[in-house]
Parts: structure tokens; sequence; C-alpha cells
């Protein structure tokens, strides 16, 4: 029971992480330009945007559930078993968004909720 | 190509830094217990143990090409495109921490990148419907 409730600390504060950067990062647009210097410019003009520490907030989180589930769960279940970020994004795609979902993308959802069922085995 | 680029370090970086992870992890569960809380001790942890360190330097790898990737293409291609990564991890839990992997687990594993390639498709098609106007905002955020 304790393994799944980090299991859902892990995704749910990683899902919020990931939107969170994205937002970032589409803020601060195109990173072309590899030099030191330009990377430099655009991590400090990144950290000028709330969404990146929100993002790096949800990420710590993410990253203290994932070492205390590594520690009484094996890395081979952790690691897939995160996957089920795809079905909750779906469900919460449908429900909270009124998106319309194709029949291709429950049918994954499908997959991934057997997979992580048949991970325990 | 860049973008293929990108995402191979990125998955590399993911597996191997969550393997190291563990191995720090067990370093710290087989020590003997120190005073202060676990989140205290795991926080000093991470700054002192070389699997741990090493670990979350891959992780800032991770993090850096996935950055870069997500300033170009949208989070729901990105997401599942690192869909290998779970395959990967689980050949290096069997290699490097004798992880038994039932055949269940790896019919399991198989499934979640069958499944993750399937939501990855239908990103794909709603992507293409939506390339030619401009994306305000960008992404699914």
């Amino acid at each position: 029971m304790l393994q799944f409730t980090f299991l859902a600390a892990v995704v749910l504060a990683g899902a919020a992480g990931d939107v969170s950067v994205s937002r970032a990062m589409k803020t601060v647009g195109e990173i072309s330009d590899f030099r030191p210097l330009a990377l430099l410019r655009s991590g400090l003009r990144a950290a000028q945007n709330g969404f990146l520490w929100m993002g790096i907030f949800w990420k710590t989180v993410a990253f203290f559930s994932f070492l205390r589930l590594v520690v009484s769960a094996e890395l081979s279940w952790v690691v897939p078993a995160t996957a089920i970020s795809f079905v909750i994004e779906t469900v919460a795609a449908k429900y909270l968004l009124h998106e319309r979902i194709t029949a291709v993308r429950w049918a994954g959802a499908l997959c991934i909720c057997l997979g992580v069922g048949l991970l325990s085995f | 190509m860049k973008t293929a680029v990108v995402l191979t370090i990125a998955i590399l970086a993911n597996s191997v830094g969550n393997l190291f992870l563990t191995l720090g992890m067990r370093d710290l569960e087989g020590a003997a217990p120190a005073a202060g809380s676990w989140l205290g001790r795991t926080a000093s942890h991470v700054v002192s143990d070389p699997w741990m360190i090493a670990g979350v330097i891959l992780l800032i790898v991770f993090l850096s090409s996935y950055m870069m990737a997500l300033s170009w293409a949208d989070l729901s291609f990105v997401l599942p495109a690192t869909a290998p990564a779970y395959i990967l991890t689980v050949f290096l839990a069997k290699f490097y921490l004798a992880e038994t992997i039932t055949p269940a687990r790896w019919g399991g594993t198989i499934l979640i990148v069958l499944g993750t390639c399937l939501v990855a498709r239908s990103f794909g098609g709603s992507q293409a419907a939506a390339a030619s106007p401009a994306r305000p905002g960008g992404g699914r955020s």
C-alpha cells in the first residue's frame, strides 16, 4: 500500500512539474544557439519565469518520493509503473478538460493499465 | 536529427541515472541508522554518496536535454518519445541490480511501451491537425 502511495506522489508531482517546465520553456522560446554563453543567457531568462521554479519544486517532490520508492520496491517495477501517468492524463483530459479522446488513445491507456497490472506478478 | 540526438541522450541519462540512484539508496539503507529524519538523512546522502552524485548529474543531463527538446517540440511528443527508457531500465535492473524479471514483468513492460506509442500516435494526429495555426502558449500546458 505504501508503495502505491509513493508511486502516486512520483506520478502526480512529476506531471505537475512537466506541465510547469513545459509552460516556462515555451515562454523562453526555442534554444537554437548551443554556445555556453547563449545557453547561460537562455538559462537566466528561464530562471525569471515563475513556472520554472514551480516546476523545479514539483520535480523535487517527485525526486524524493522516487528515492523513497526504490528503497522498498524493485527498480524494474518502479520505472515502468510510473507510465500510469499517461492513463491519469487521458482520464483528466476527458473529464476535466472535456477533450475528445480518440479510440487509439483509449487503447493506449488500456494497454498501459494492463501492463502496470502485469508488472506486479 | 537534432531531436533524435537530444532524446537519445535523455533516455540514456534517465535510465542510467535511475540505476545509480537506486544503488546509492541501497547504500543508505545498508548503513547504520543515523540521527535525524529520513528526509534529512537522504538529502545529506544525495550530496555525499558517489552513486547519488553521479545519479543526480545524469538527472541534470536528462532534465537539460528534456528542456532543450521542449523548447522546440511539444510535451505531447517529447513524453512518449522517451518510452524506450522503460525497457532499458528493466535491462539495467536485471544485469546490475540482479532483479528477477518474470515473464509477466517483461510482458507488462512491453505492453506499457506499446501503450505509450499508441498514446503518442493519437497526439501525432491532433498535432498534425493543429499544425497550421499559431499555437499561443504552445503544447498542452
